[in-house]
C-alpha cells in the first residue's frame, strides 16, 4: 500500500536527499565475521591495507556476509542451520532489518544481491523435503521475502551473481536435516552440481563433477562469467580429486591442482582483481594455492597456519587467518595487519 | 559432526610408536572380530527371534562405530551396517519397498533399508510385527550385514593394518599421521555420542524429542551410551601418555558412573525420560560429563599428538 511515509521514503531514496554510501561506512574494502578473545562474535570492515573500519556485534557466529552494492548495508547470516539473517547499517551498527526464513528453511550462510541491490538471493533448505530453494527478498522494501524457487540440486552453499545477471549456485550435493544438526545424511547417494539459475527460477544450465563426493562448495566469479569452484571431499583422503576448478556455461568443468595437497577441503576460493590467478584456501592442510586461471599451472603455495579467508585487491588477493593475521599475496604473502581476532571462514569485497 | 584438525608439522619418530601397535592388536582389530562373529551367529540363527543375536551384534558395532576410517569407508560398508540418524525416515520406507519384492537383493538395496537398524524395525517395531515376508527379510538382512561386517574385518587384516602399523605410505607418512587418525576416531566418537546420541532425544528443554533416541525400539539408547563411552576410554587411555591416563580414566569414570545413574531411573533404557524435567536434568548432566572430557582431550591429548585445532580448520563449512 502506497502510504504518503512511504511515498516520502521513496522520495528520499531516490536521490533528493544525500543517500548514505559506503563512504559513510569508512569506505571499507572487505567485510569478515570474527571471534573476540572473550568468544563474542563481530562483523568487522576492513581496509586495503587489513586495518579495521567498523564493528558491530553478531548475536552468535556468523557465516560469509554480503555487501549491499551501493548502500553502507550488510547482511549477516548465522551458520548453517541457522534460520535469520541481520542486516546492519555499517555506520552504526543498527540493525536495518531481521530476515527470518519461513516455516521449514534454515539458510546455509550466503546470499547475493543483484546488480542493482533491490534484490536478495539466499540458499536454503527446505528440509523436510531435502531440497534446495534460493530465497527472493525485496531489499527495496525492508528486506521483505516475496518468494522462492528451486536451487535445482541438494544443499546449496554459495551463490553468485553473473555479468548477465542470472545467478550460479553450489549445490553441494550433501542432505542435513536441523533434527541431525550438521550430520550428513545421504553421503553414499550425494550429487553435488553447479547450477546457472535465472532469476525467474529457469535452470539454464548445471554440470556435475566428475566424482560425486566432491561437494561444489564455494565460488568466485570473474567479469567475463568464468566461474571458479571450489570443492570439498567426502571420501577417504588418500582418494581426493581435484577440488579446484573453473568452469564456462556450457562446457565442462576444467580441473585444477590436487585435493590431496588441500587435505581434501577447499575453504574458500577468489580470483585476482585482475582475473588473471585464482587462490584457494584450505585451513585443514594450513594451504593457500595460487593458480594461473588460463593454464590452470600452480603457480604458488602458501603455508599459514588456518588460512581460510581469501578475497580481490587490486590486481592481487588478501588473506585471513584464525589467527587474527592479513596477508597480501601480492606481496610475497606478507603480514601486513595483525588482530587481536579470529577471522571466521569468508572475507567478502564491498563493491 | 565430522569435523578437522591442522596437523602441525611433528617431529619424524625414529621408531614405531608402540600406541599404534597396541591400538590395533587390543582395540580395533580384536573388536571388528566381534563384530564379525556377532553378525555371523545373526545369520546363522534358524527362527527369526534373533532379538538376542541381534542385541550382541548392536553392541558390538557401537564398539567400533568411531572407527570410521580406512576400510569402513569403502563401498559405504559403515553406512551399511548402520543408517542413522534418520531424520527423513527412510528406513522404514526402504523396508517397506524390500518386503513387497519377492527376491530382494538387499546388498543392492538403499543403504537406509540394510543393517543393523533396518533390522531393528523389523524385530521390535510393532508396526512390521505381523508383516508377511518379514521372517524372509529378517535373515536376509542379517547375511547382508553379515557379508559387510566379514568384508570390513578382512580388509582390516589384510590391507589396513600394515597401512597403519608401517607407516611411511600414501596413506600416512608417519606415526604421527596415524596417532592423529586414532585421535581424531576418538574425538569424533565422543562428539556423536554427545551431540545424537544424547543430544537428539533432548532436543531443547521445551521441546525434547525422545523419538529421536538411538535404537529406542530395542530400548538401547542409553545403554549405546554407555558401550559407546566405554570402547572410546580403551582408545584413549592407549593414546594417552603414563602421565595423561590417570586423569584420562578419571575423566571417563565419571562420565560412566553418570550413565549409570541416568540408568536407575525407571524407563531411562530408551531416554524418552528426557520428557521429564526431574530426570531430564540427570540426562543433561551426562551430555555434559561427555563435553566436558572432550574439552580435555582437546586441550591436553590433542597438543600432545601435535593436534592443534584451528577456529577455521575445526569447524569451516
Amino acid at each position: 500500500m502506497a502510504t504518503r511515509r512511504g511515498f516520502l521514503a521513496g522520495m528520499l531514496a531516490s536521490g533528493f536527499a544525500p543517500v548514505p554510501s559506503w563512504a559513510d561506512a569508512g569506505s571499507p574494502a572487505f567485510l569478515s565475521a570474527a571471534r573476540k578473545p572473550d568468544g563474542d562474535y563481530i562483523l568487522v570492515g576492513l581496509d586495503a591495507l587489513g586495518a579495521e573500519r567498523f564493528r558491530i556485534p553478531l548475536p552468535a557466529r556468523g557465516h560469509a556476509a554480503t555487501a549491499h552494492p551501493t548502500r553502507p548495508e550488510a547482511v549477516a547470516f548465522a551458520r548453517r542451520p541457522g534460520t535469520f539473517a541481520m542486516v546492519m547499517d555499517c555506520r552504526n551498527g543498527d540493525v536495518l532489518s531481521r530476515l527470518d526464513c519461513p516455516e521449514g528453511r534454515h539458510f546455509y550462510g550466503h546470499g547475493i544481491f543483484d546488480a542493482s541491490g533491490d534484490l536478495l538471493f539466499t540458499t536454503e533448505n527446505d528440509y523436510d523435503a531435502g531440497q534446495g530453494r534460493i530465497g527472493l527478498w525485496d531489499a527495496r522494501n525492508g528486506y521483505a521475502r516475496i518468494g522462492e524457487f528451486a536451487s535445482h540440486g541438494v544443499g546449496p552453499h554459495d551463490v553468485r551473481l553473473m555479468p548477465d545477471g542470472t545467478l550460479v549456485v553450489a549445490n553441494g550435493g550433501i542432505d542435513t536435516h536441523p533434527a541431525s544438526g550438521r550430520e550428513k545424511l545421504n553421503i553414499p547417494t550425494m550429487r553435488p552440481n553447479l547450477s546457472y539459475i535465472d532469476i525467474d527460477g529457469q535452470l539454464i544450465d548445471h554440470v556435475e563433477p566428475d566424482e560425486l563426493l566432491a561437494s561444489i562448495r564455494h565460488l568466485t566469479v570473474r567479469p567475463d562469467g568464468l566461474v571458479g569452484v571450489g570443492m570439498q571431499w567426502q571420501g577417504e583422503l588418500a582418494d581426493a580429486p581435484s577440488l579446484t576448478a573453473t568452469h564456462i556455461r556450457g562446457q565442462v568443468l576444467r580441473e585444477i591442482g590436487r585435493g590431496a595437497e588441500l587435505a581434501g577441503y577447499v575453504g574458500s576460493i577468489a580470483f585476482s582483481g585482475d582475473g588473471s590467478q585464482l587462490a584457494v584456501t584450505s585451513p585443514r592442510a594450513g594451504v593457500a594455492q595460487v593458480f594461473d586461471s588460463q593454464t590452470g599451472s600452480k603457480i604458488e603455495q602458501i603455508r599459514k597456519e588456518d588460512v581460510c579467508g581469501v578475497a580481490a585487491l587490486n590486481s592481487g588477493m588478501l588473506l585471513t587467518s584464525g589467527l587474527g593475521d592479513v596477508f597480501d599475496i601480492g606481496q610475497t604473502a606478507q603480514r601486513i595487519a595483525a588482530h587481536d581476532l579470529s577471522w571466521d571462514n569468508h572475507l567478502v569485497q564491498v563493491y | 559432526m565430522k569435523f578437522v584438525f591442522a596437523f602441525m608439522l611433528a617431529p619424524t619418530m625414529a621408531f614405531a610408536d608402540p600406541r599404534i601397535d597396541v591400538a590395533l592388536d587390543t582395540h580395533i582389530l580384536p573388536r571388528f572380530a566381534a563384530l564379525t562373529d556377532a553378525t555371523a551367529a545373526l545369520a546363522a540363527a534358524e527362527s527369526c527371534e534373533v532379538e538376542e543375536e541381534w542385541n550382541t551384534a548392536a553392541t558390538a558395532w557401537i564398539g567400533v562405530s568411531h572407527l570410521r576410517f580406512g576400510p569402513t569407508e569403502i563401498d559405504n560398508r559403515a553406512f551399511a551396517l548402520a543408517f542413522w540418524p534418520d531424520p527423513r525416515g527412510a528406513t522404514p520406507k526402504s523396508l517397506a519397498a524390500l518386503l513387497t519384492d519377492d527376491a530382494p537383493a538387499i546388498s543392492d538395496a538403499s543403504v537406509a533399508g540394510r543393517g543393523l537398524y533396518a533390522m531393528e524395525f523389523l524385530l521390535f517395531d510393532p508396526a512390521f510385527a505381523n508383516i508377511e515376508g518379514r521372517c524372509d527379510l529378517i535373515a536376509d538382512i542379517a547375511n547382508d550385514a553379515h557379508l559387510t561386517a566379514l568384508a570390513i574385518q578382512s580388509d582390516w587384516e589384510d590391507r589396513y593394518d600394515a597401512v597403519l602399523r608401517s607407516t611411511g605410505n600414501e596413506i600416512y607418512r608417519n606415526d604421527t599421521e596415524a596417532l592423529q587418525e586414532l585421535y581424531k576416531a576418538l574425538t569424533t566418537g565422543l562428539d556423536f555420542t554427545s551431540d545424537m546420541r544424547l543430544g537428539r532425544p533432548l532436543g531443547t528443554f521445551d521441546r525434547p524429542r525422545p523419538a529421536r533416541a538411538e535404537m529406542r525400539r530395542s530400548g538401547r539408547s542409553l545403554d549405546n551410551v554407555r558401550v559407546s563411552l566405554t570402547s572410546l576410554e580403551e582408545l584413549a587411555l592407549i593414546l594417552a601418555g603414563e602421565e595423561l591416563m590417570p586423569d584420562v580414566e578419571a575423566r571417563f569414570e565419571k562420565a560412566i558412573d553418570q550413565a549409570g545413574s541416568v540408568a536407575s531411573v525407571v524407563g531411562s533404557a530408551d531416554l524418552s525420560i528426557v520428557e521429564n524435567v526431574a530426570d531430564r536434568i540427570k540426562v543433561e548432566a551426562l551430555q555434559q560429563r561427555v563435553v566436558e572430557l572432550r574439552a580435555f582431550l582437546s586441550q591436553d591429548l590433542g597438543p600432545e599428538l601435535g593436534v592443534i585445532e584451528g577456529f577455521n580448520s575445526l569447524d569451516g563449512d
